[in-house]
């Protein structure tokens, strides 16, 4: 509304400028009748209003036209990665039937109960794979709703569910928030969103490292505006030429590529950070672990 | 092999996952019946025959929908169980609907063949000698001395008289296992009985789990009501009874 009341204004004024300047000032000078002030000045100050006027009309042109660049941009960049999605999903697709397809022919020259399991299992990861697929799509189309979340109870909720599995009983968990009198506060988000998120993350931290050294650091501070939620480990890291790739969906780093996992898990952590408003970054130091950092915007509604 | 295990309608537009389905059941010792298109489906669904009736959710190829189905039956006094399966790509709006219209549990595909058996064989159990599926009955009870209620449409629970005020994602969980007494449910079966606005990760189960058993008090290690069996999912310990 601000704006198009600017554009009316300074479109009437101009309009206002031009008709007194060519029918009313050189016929009959009768502006000067009802102002005591020469004619010239008069139309001076006029065209330089006029000028004016068409100069922030003409700068916020300007502005608009890089708001657009800006968006356009934007939506270019998630058409691109839509399309890389696409083009890698049918690539990973493919393979396994592929996989899949010629386990089958081999049983037709006969039971092997390795080749049937081997079906199976492709199969299965096949599955997987869909829903995963699925649980993405519906994370970008999906209504989110907003609550105020204490990550306290969520990290603890995580880790009751990842220490109850055999896979994380021998590594070490610590957690690491504010103490006492200033406490973490809420954050904007969505539980389940956030437990799913952080539960990704400790599957990557169990997963990169090692059985017994393993120590799995859950970080957790603020600074006034946004919370950082931190999932940190010594485990194995990402090489450096890995790291801007991490992020990507279906890519898994080289020292990834022979430990089990669909190469979405860390996509979906910042598909649901994105959602949430919230930003992520990875750091990493090949042989001595990984950082992830979540930031997430603090809640305005204080929760009793 | 036992001939008399039930008598099956398999109401499935795809030629090839019918022909599979078909000779699983089969050799499982089901009688099946499975009609090539969707006016021999419905005239068999009117005459009414069978103990269970498998009924596909998008019949697209027949131009039928599901749910329709099974509301129309609800609708004529129909009561025989049916299972909807449930394909991967259904919108939210789409199933929610979905599970207002009647049916006894949901499968979603893919799904493997001792899983589609295994559920039919407990539904059928539920359902044995004319007794009414649990899902028709609006509230529902269970354990020693029948302390534990939950009222379906109330939505509320209610322990030795004492309300148990779940939030509403462990209340649906507790619906759904309730509602399959002595299963053994993995956390994707879980997760397709439940409405579609819960995330499409089997794990969110867990985080509901933790609240639901705080309330009823249970016991992880020894358990009352719900059962953790280990790298499979969660047993609701029955039996359950329907209730008024």
């Amino acid at each position: 509304m601000k704006r198009k009341g600017w554009w009316v204004l300074s479109l009437a004024y101009l309009v206002l400028v031009v008709i007194v300047a060519t029918f009313v000032w050189p016929q009959n000078q009768t502006l000067a009748l009802v102002l005591p002030v020469s004619d010239a000045i008069l139309f001076v100050g006029a065209i330089g209003c006029g000028l004016a006027a068409a100069g922030i009309a003409l700068w916020r042109l300007r502005k608009e036209r890089q708001r657009l660049f800006a968006e356009t941009h934007q939506l270019e960049r998630v058409i691109q990665e839509q399309q890389e999605f696409r083009r890698t999903l049918n690539h990973e697709l493919r393979n396994l039937i592929t996989a899949i397809s010629t386990g089958l022919e081999h049983l037709n020259d006969g039971c092997d109960a390795r080749t049937l399991t081997r079906c199976k299992t492709d199969m299965e990861r096949l599955s997987k794979l869909l829903e995963t697929v699925n649980a993405l799509g519906r994370l970008e189309t999906d209504p989110i709703e907003f609550t105020s979340v204490n990550l306290d109870e969520i990290i603890q909720q995580v880790l009751d569910v990842v220490t109850a599995t055999p896979a994380a009983s021998d590594r070490r968990f610590e957690v690491d928030l504010p103490p006492g009198p200033f406490p973490l506060p809420a954050v904007r988000g969505n539980e389940d969103l956030l437990f799913i998120a952080l539960l990704n993350l400790l599957d990557n931290a169990i997963k990169f490292t090692d059985k017994e050294k393993g120590k799995i650091t859950i970080r957790a501070f603020d600074d006034g505006s946004t919370v950082v939620l931190e999932v940190c480990d010594n485990g194995i890291g990402i090489r450096e030429e890995d790291i801007p790739n991490v992020m990507k969906p279906f890519f898994r780093g080289q020292d990834a590529r022979d430990r089990v996992g669909s190469g979405l898990g860390l996509y979906q952590v910042r598909k649901i950070v994105e959602r949430l408003g919230g930003k992520i970054s990875i750091r990493s130091k090949v042989g001595e672990g990984t950082v992830v950092p979540i930031r997430l915007p603090v809640s305005n509604v204080t929760k009793s | 092999m036992n001939a008399t295990a039930g008598y099956i309608l398999l109401v499935e537009d795809e030629p090839g996952i019918r022909e599979h389905l078909t000779h699983i059941l089969e050799k499982a010792g089901f009688r099946v019946s499975a009609p090539a298109d969707g006016e021999t489906a419905m005239e068999l669904i009117k005459a009414g025959k069978f103990d269970l009736i498998l009924l596909d959710i998008d019949l697209r190829k027949w131009g039928m929908d599901g749910r329709l189905v099974v509301r129309d039956m609800r609708y004529e006094g129909d009561q025989t169980p049916v299972i909807l399966v449930t394909g991967q790509y259904l919108s939210e709006a789409d199933e929610v609907v979905g599970f207002e219209f009647g049916a006894d549990d949901y499968i979603r595909k893919p799904v493997s063949g001792e899983v589609f058996v295994a559920r039919i064989r407990s539904l059928l159990h539920r359902t044995e000698a004319g007794k009414r599926p649990l899902a028709r009955f609006p509230k529902l009870n269970a354990g020693p001395d029948r302390p534990l209620v939950l009222g379906r449409r109330t939505k509320d629970a209610f322990l030795k008289g004492r309300a148990l005020h779940l939030k509403r994602k462990p209340f649906e969980l507790f619906e759904c296992l309730m509602l399959h007494p002595d299963e053994v449910m993995s956390r994707e079966e879980i997760l397709d009985n439940l409405p579609a606005n819960w995330i499409n990760d089997p794990r969110i189960i867990d985080r509901h789990m933790a609240p639901l058993r705080k309330a009823l008090g249970d016991d992880p290690k020894s358990p009352t009501y719900i059962e953790t069996v280990h790298a499979e999912g969660y047993r609701f310990i029955g039996p359950v009874e329907g209730e008024e």
